[in-house]
């Protein structure tokens, strides 16, 4: 999946063997030796050119947003390490030093960094480099150790395994610190599907709503920060 | 180990002396307490409690007053376990064995110079802040006792507190527990200027700290890729006092020149831009 950017005049460059093998392998495809298929083609994804828009190197695998706060160079977006998983992103699949010029899969198979375990992984803006697997996120195609491949189903995708209004039943809390309640994605009647954090739109202080309520639930994304460790 | 930024419309009765806002809830280390703003910078511009956002009072021989997030004449009010309310009438703080609202009254008898009526004590202002206290007088059948003394409250708040909101808290009016307290993303920087957030949970057994993580394959702390044509530093994990050193690295025979060694020293705590799933839903505001 790497990106070969073009070589200057002048410039000192060490070959490299991904590149030349896909180079004679797309010369034998035209003449019709169909034995290897393009070592990091393109595998059916979609990628954008960006620019890196920060005064430091983005990893190779790092997740990215596509800030406001560059120009458009040519069909090159101004990209940044993840800040806010909710707006668009996508994974630089090499190193990007700063101001350099490269390519960002936004749709399809990418190779990252993975910590954790579960189906879905998805990074944070405190770790864009390392995407933290669990049951949201988008699907882990492949795992080994920390490395993965996974599945950018578009850009700005996190879909949760929960759908965004579910039935929701306390199990303890209060207003002030939420309730933690069991949810119901298959009905009430059925075995619970999870578990999670509810909070009441509007409420009394101290109110405590007993145990055993049942609320629906909307997804919400809400701000949260560090504490004590 | 983290806060969320209350996504409730909290409906709090006006306090005396403070205006709590910008409600945070506690989760991991930190589950059960809250942060927010008092409105009140004697007592702490930031505070983080156990729950409550509104102080108490202790008096001798009786239970504390504690705070009831109900409303009367316009102020919150305090109930003691033993079985007096405090509440605001008619422009004074009484106490009274009976419910919130009942005006007291009682009438002095000009021939025994007796009164008959109501008993009860008050005061003018609530004590407010450590250390601070108010003595209610008797008043209405207490007065026909000649040895009847007043009640001395004393403002009792355990709290954390910090003058911003993201940073330490240190102890305040007796709270016990841990201190201090952390609010918020530690972040360091680096001699060139970078910043370095650290993650809010641990990837594996290891916190991230922005591009410094740690590498399993080398055991060690780095910036960048091990192995790396273009190189990467090498040091430690990011501590609170002190700096430490990432020292440029190249590959085996590399014929690039080292970078200069970066030196990373702890700056400050900020929000961060961490996001959190959680279930917003309705109800009727609820008393229990």
């Amino acid at each position: 999946m790497a990106f070969f950017p073009d070589v200057v005049k002048g410039q000192t460059f060490t070959p490299s063997a991904l590149l030349s093998n896909n180079v004679r392998h797309l010369i034998n495809t035209l003449n019709g030796f169909q034995g290897h298929g393009i070592v990091g083609g393109s595998s059916g994804m979609v990628r954008i050119q960006v620019y890196n828009n920060t005064g430091a190197d983005i990893a190779a695998g790092c997740a990215v947003n596509f800030t406001d706060g560059g120009s458009l160079c040519g069909d090159a977006v101004p990209a940044e390490p993840l800040k806010d998983a909710t707006k668009p992103w996508g994974v630089v699949p090499v190193k990007l030093a700063a101001k350099q010029m490269g390519d960002c899969i936004i749709s399809g198979p990418a190779t990252v960094t993975l910590s954790g375990n579960g189906g879905k992984a998805q990074p944070s803006s405190s770790s864009p480099t390392t995407f933290m697997r669990g049951s949201s996120g988008v699907p882990v195609l492949f795992a080994s150790g920390t490395s993965g491949m996974i599945l950018l189903g578009g850009s700005g995708t996190t879909s949760d395994s929960e759908p965004d209004v579910i039935l929701c039943q306390i199990t303890c809390g209060n207003a002030q610190t939420g309730y933690t309640v069991a949810m119901y994605g298959n009905g009430p009647n059925q075995s619970s599907t999870g578990t999670g954090r509810l909070f009441v739109a509007e409420i009394a202080f101290n109110s405590t709503l007993p145990v055993g309520t049942r609320i629906l639930g909307h997804r919400a994304m809400i701000q949260t920060t560090g504490g004590t460790v | 180990m983290s806060f969320i930024h209350c996504p409730s419309a909290i409906k709090i009765p006006v306090i005396p002396n403070m205006t709590p806002s910008d409600l945070w809830s506690g989760a991991g280390n930190d589950a059960g307490v809250i942060a927010f703003a008092s409105g009140a910078t004697p007592i702490g511009a930031r505070l983080i409690t156990t729950g409550e956002v509104c102080y108490r009072f202790s008096v001798s021989g009786w239970s504390d007053f504690l705070p009831v997030y109900g409303v009367c004449n316009g102020y919150l009010y305090w109930y003691s376990e033993s079985g007096r309310w405090l509440y605001y009438s008619s422009g004074k703080w009484v106490i009274h064995n009976r419910f919130p609202g009942y005006i007291p009254s009682a009438t002095l008898d000009d021939s025994t110079n007796k009164y008959s009526g109501d008993a009860w004590y008050e005061t003018d202002s609530l004590p407010f802040g450590d250390n601070a206290t108010a003595t209610f007088s008797p008043k209405g059948t207490f007065l026909n006792d000649s040895g009847i003394t007043g009640k001395l409250l004393t403002f009792q708040f355990p709290r954390w507190i910090a003058a911003s909101t993201y940073g330490e808290y240190v102890i305040a009016g007796g709270q016990t527990g841990a201190s201090p307290r952390i609010m918020g993303i530690a972040r360091w920087i680096d001699d060139k200027g970078a910043y370095y957030l650290r993650s809010i949970g641990k990837t594996g057994d290891y916190y991230t700290y922005g591009e410094i993580h740690y590498d399993n394959s080398t055991a060690h702390w780095v910036i960048g890729t091990p192995g790396d044509a273009a190189g990467w530093y090498v040091g430690n994990e990011p501590v609170i006092s002190g700096s430490v050193v990432f020292v440029s690295t190249l590959p085996e025979g590399s014929k690039l020149s080292p970078k200069e060694n970066l030196t990373i020293s702890f700056s400050d705590y900020v929000m961060g831009e961490e996001k959190s799933t959680v279930w917003l839903g309705e109800a009727a505001i609820w008393r229990s």
